[in-house]
């Protein structure tokens, strides 16, 4: 890793109208290193980016890109510049190839010509695929990989990944991260930005910290661990996060929800599981090993083809999430852009939505009841928003997940099937959802919690339930211990024969 | 939360002045009643403002006002049929090929010639039939005559204080107001009025003909010929709120009109002179056609809601069969009625208003109630938005676009019915020709997104107001017939780009930085 600073940013200030969005920030990257940029939702991240790739304009400060001062006006500018940005959600195009995705506004167009070279980038990216297939034939990852080939391959000097992995599961990351080793050793300089820490102790050489637009300060990674890291980023004590008990069962807890052998051909094979009141039971296992598959079958959104759900020991027909919202069913669902969250009503019609569906719309709630249901939950949940009338669609990543969890509260549901509801969210939010969880446990809530993230699961739950290939590989209850996680990826990895040792 | 009121105060105070302006407006209409229910002549405003605004006294009024009776009897057909709606209507008569087909109500001949004021037998002359009270009666009139626009005047401008109060409640600054798609089809309107009323002054003149016992003017005639555009564009507001088109309305209104001429004339071979007669019961030539409607509403809502077809396809089919249905329901002829109930529906008045007004009023009302006062509404726009977020919430996405699109079939149906009265006849080809297009216009005017979303109902009726404007400017600026439809597409080119999103941005910046100036200045 070299010394050379290839770019520097010093003393940035932008303003917008009532908020000043970045005050001070001095940023620097070398030739060769990845540069983690952190901070909580709002803390100045994005904007600081979008300076960078000239989508907005500083109002103080300088940027200098190899020895040169430098006023990017727009992002095609920026990518000229050669500094190019990989944003969360994949900016392609589905119907066209692989091939035509990275070459697509480029001089190049012959079809052979650009697909022998797509190839061959692929490959340097450990990707032997078909590059004349449409893109939307790939998983999220590949294409993830895509967008970063085609942003790398447009001679860039500085690479922005903003949230790459948030969409891929433990195999794709290792992946990324070996192409993003490889970029390090052709000296492109990495500025990556992500929600998951340890992902930057994995990958990362030093890290910005944001917060509220200002510069916390500038570290090597080995300098600071990972509590500190935390409490640098939201400015407080974090001891809170890492002390999350799971709530106690009561020894008389009713079963509230029992699915017997649920199944569908293709998704999921035969699944027996059993909940108590009170109980936070979590989901591990790989993407598309068929956790969010069986939350979908018992709340109805896709029915199961064989078996039978019980609640509350009495046997119910659930052909539509309707059924199970009746049924006292909630469901937040894993993609909370396409499945969540209705961009353009406000955060009180969002909240509402569930509660009125359920009450049929002949029976509408009231203008003040729902000023009443808004308010109430944008103050339960700390929802950061000036008022119930902004839309959701402006809010940032967590406090849409929380909307979109107020939205399942106020119909104050039995069982709540949380799919992922951390994804995406920054460490200061991702707390409180998880303390969230484990207060309603104690309100007698049955919770179902599925996430990708090992630790959150054996720091909530009360019982995990391992999936492996859309069936269930193994059962452990809690209390859990260090060895616990050790354990789970054993089974993950072995499957039932080996690791369905229950406890 | 406590809501204030205040703003209740104007407006209460200014629709009692209208009230009594209404009121100070009857008196004349009931003076012009009697005088043709007597002479049937109809007294034109002008002679009553000759007679009634001066300072004569009681004999020379009585003079005058005999001179008016005579010399509006010679006039009657001038009289009675001011030249604006004439031509008006014989030209948007020659526009939908049906001129032949239109009879015009008030030029009805009238049969006997009025009896010569001094030759009433009794001795009596026309101001003592008319006014058997004398001076009082006169007095009575005089003043309604002159306290009428005052009233109207100080009502209007109460009711406009008060809808000030309403938005300055609401904490809509003007930056957010001028980015309103609404605010640009109300500017384009008004400046289209201001327009026509520099070209013709007595544009927004309104006038009461005991003939018919109905207002005429302009601007009663362009809300007139709008309420079917109108009526439509209600259920294709929710259409496209949805995300979707229908482009079936006009081959359904097509339908309804015909199918309803048919169970007027049952057979046409057997009742084969049109007359006014019905061969089924009345309230079944309205029922029948509607529920025709609805149902094949009903096939558009399965095919796009069930079926999950592109709803721009799935109309299509409507779009192109509809006409043939109509067609069959005919047997390939166009026949006319004179059934006068029928007739009411299109031509007939209501409340001194022509009753097509009255019905979309109504239906108006009725679709924004049931919007707006339960949560369909909302239910609307969240499937249209994003239609797998709204299912796994709990709504019945199905069900919603069922009801949207059987609603609109509804609503196409009664304007079928609508223009049918009009034309007294059916007619499978021509009938709502467009109107699918006018009413896609009306909604994306009115501020609502193609894409689905946010609609708005209230923006709807401006723009179908508006689309019903142009033609009516069109027709005043004695623009030829073939360049008719060119300036009209210029016109609306013009709106749309004041509405498209860079320029309201632009807009709602230069006012802020205006705004900001004046602050500064400050």
């Amino acid at each position: 890793m070299s010394e050379k600073c290839i770019l520097e940013m010093k003393g940035i200030e932008i303003e917008f109208p009532g908020v000043k969005a970045l005050d001070g920030v001095d940023f620097s990257l070398r030739a060769g290193e990845v540069h983690a940029l952190l901070g909580e939702n709002g803390a100045g991240k994005s904007t600081l980016i979008k300076c960078l790739t000239g989508v907005h304009h500083k109002d103080a400060g300088t940027i200098i890109l190899d020895g040169q001062e430098i006023t990017p006006v727009s992002p095609q500018h920026a990518i000229e510049m050669g500094i190019s940005t990989v944003f969360q959600e994949i900016n392609l195009c589905p119907n066209l190839t692989v091939a035509e995705n990275i070459f697509v506004g480029r001089k190049e167009f012959k079809h052979r010509i650009i697909n022998k070279r797509a190839s061959e980038l692929m490959k340097r990216f450990h990707l032997d695929i078909d590059v004349t297939r449409p893109l939307s034939y790939y998983s999220t990852a590949v294409q993830q990989m895509v967008s970063i080939a085609r942003a790398v391959d447009i001679k860039a000097k500085i690479l922005i990944l903003d949230e790459p992995t948030s969409s891929l599961d433990e195999n794709e990351v290792q992946l990324l991260f070996s192409v993003m080793r490889d970029l390090k050793k052709d000296g492109i300089g990495i500025i990556f930005i992500t929600h998951f820490l340890d992902q930057i102790y994995a990958i990362s050489d030093r890290m910005t910290i944001l917060r509220n637009g200002r510069l916390v300060g500038c570290y090597d990674v080995n300098e600071i661990g990972k509590l500190d890291l935390v409490t640098k980023m939201i400015g407080k004590d974090m001891d809170v996060i890492f002390n999350l008990h799971p709530a106690d069962l009561k020894d008389d807890a009713k079963n509230m929800l029992k699915a017997d052998s649920i199944g569908a051909p293709g998704a999921v094979r035969e699944i027996s599981l059993e909940i108590r009141e009170g109980e936070l039971v979590g989901f591990a296992g790989l993407l598309g090993s068929g956790r969010t598959e069986t939350a979908e079958m018992i709340f109805g959104a896709n029915r199961p083809t064989q078996g039978k759900i019980m609640i509350k020991g009495k046997e119910v027909d659930i052909r539509k999430p309707f059924d199970a919202i009746m049924n006292g069913i909630a469901f937040c669902p894993e993609d909370r852009k396409r499945d969540g969250i209705i961009g353009d009503l406000s955060i009180r019609e969002n909240i509402m939505l569930a509660v009125q569906a359920k009450r049929g719309f002949m029976h509408p709630l009231s203008r003040q009841e729902q000023n009443e249901l808004a308010d109430k939950y944008i103050n339960a949940l700390s929802i950061a928003t000036p008022d119930a009338e902004k839309k959701i669609g402006e809010l940032s990543g967590g406090n849409q997940q929380k909307v979109i969890l107020a939205r399942w509260l106020a119909t104050q549901p039995d069982v709540l099937i949380l799919d992922e509801p951390t994804r995406g969210i920054d460490v200061g939010a991702k707390a409180e959802i998880q303390r969230l969880m484990i207060e309603m446990c104690k309100d007698g809530v049955s919770v179902i919690f599925i996430s990708s993230e090992l630790e959150e699961v054996i720091r909530c739950s009360n019982r995990i339930i391992i999936m492996r290939d859309g069936a269930k590989a193994g059962e452990l209850e809690g209390p859990f211990d260090s060895n616990t996680q050790n354990r789970i990826l054993q089974i993950i990895a072995e499957g039932s024969a080996g690791g369905g040792e229950e406890k | 939360m406590k809501k204030k009121r205040t703003f209740l105060i104007p407006l209460l105070l200014g629709l009692a002045l209208i009230a009594v302006a209404i009121f100070f407006f009857g008196k004349i209409c009931r003076l012009k009643d009697k005088v043709y229910s007597n002479y049937k002549v109809s007294l034109s405003d002008a002679s009553i403002a000759e007679v009634f605004n001066g300072d004569l006294d009681e004999n020379a009024v009585r003079e005058a006002f005999n001179n008016a009776v005579k010399k509006t009897d010679k006039n009657a057909a001038a009289a009675a049929a001011p030249m604006d709606d004439l031509a008006v209507e014989a030209e948007a008569a020659a526009e939908e090929g049906e001129a032949a087909a239109e009879p015009v109500p008030e030029t009805e001949p009238v049969t006997e010639p009025a009896a010569p004021a001094e030759a009433d037998g009794s001795g009596k002359d026309a101001f003592d039939t008319i006014f058997p009270d004398g001076a009082k009666g006169v007095q009575s009139v005089r003043n309604a005559n002159r306290m009428f626009p005052i009233f109207l005047g100080a009502g209007a401008i109460l009711c406009l204080i008060a809808a000030l109060m309403v938005l300055r409640a609401k904490k809509l600054d003007f930056a957010s107001i001028m980015r309103s798609k609404i605010t640009w089809a109300a500017i384009a309107e008004i400046l289209i009025l201001i327009v026509c009323l520099i070209v013709r002054p007595d544009f927004f003149n309104i006038s009461y003909q005991p003939s018919t016992g109905m207002l005429y003017g302009s601007i009663i005639d362009i809300i007139n010929r709008s309420s079917e555009i109108t009526i439509i564009a209600m259920g294709m507001t929710l259409v496209l709120a949805l995300g979707g088109t229908d482009l079936s309305v006009g081959a359904l209104v097509a339908v309804s009109g015909a199918f309803a001429l048919k169970l007027l004339r049952w057979d046409v071979t057997i009742y084969n002179t049109p007359g006014d007669y019905s061969v089924y019961p009345f309230i079944l030539v309205i029922i029948a056609p509607l529920l025709t409607c609805i149902l094949m509403g009903c096939f558009n809502g399965f095919l796009v809601g069930q079926l999950q077809l592109q709803p721009i396809i799935a109309t299509l089919i409507l779009m192109v069969s509809g006409r043939g249905v109509a067609q069959i329901l005919t047997n390939g002829k166009q026949f006319t009625t004179l059934y006068s109930p029928f007739r009411w529906i299109g031509q007939g008045s209501a409340l001194f208003l022509p009753t097509p007004i009255i019905i979309s009023v109504i239906v108006v009302a009725a679709v924004m109630i049931f919007v707006r006062k339960t949560a369909f509404g909302t239910f609307v726009e969240s499937v249209g938005i994003n239609r797998s977020a709204s299912r796994l919430s709990g709504i019945n996405a199905k069900k919603v676009i069922m009801i949207v699109f059987a609603l609109t079939g509804f609503l196409s149906g009664i304007a079928g019915l609508i223009y049918s009265s009009r034309i007294m006849s059916c007619d499978s080809n021509n009938a709502g020709l467009n109107y699918e297009t006018d009413a896609i216009l009306a909604a994306v005017i009115g501020g609502t997104n193609m894409a689905g979303g946010k609609f708005s109902l209230a923006g709807t009726i401006i723009g179908s107001i508006i689309i019903r404007t142009i033609v009516t400017f069109v027709y005043y600026f004695g623009i030829s017939a073939e360049a008719t439809m060119a300036f009209k597409a210029l016109i609306i080119a013009v709106v749309i780009v004041l509405q498209s999103e860079p320029v309201r941005n632009w807009m709602s910046k230069r006012t802020k930085v205006r705004e900001a100036a004046k602050g500064g200045v400050r």
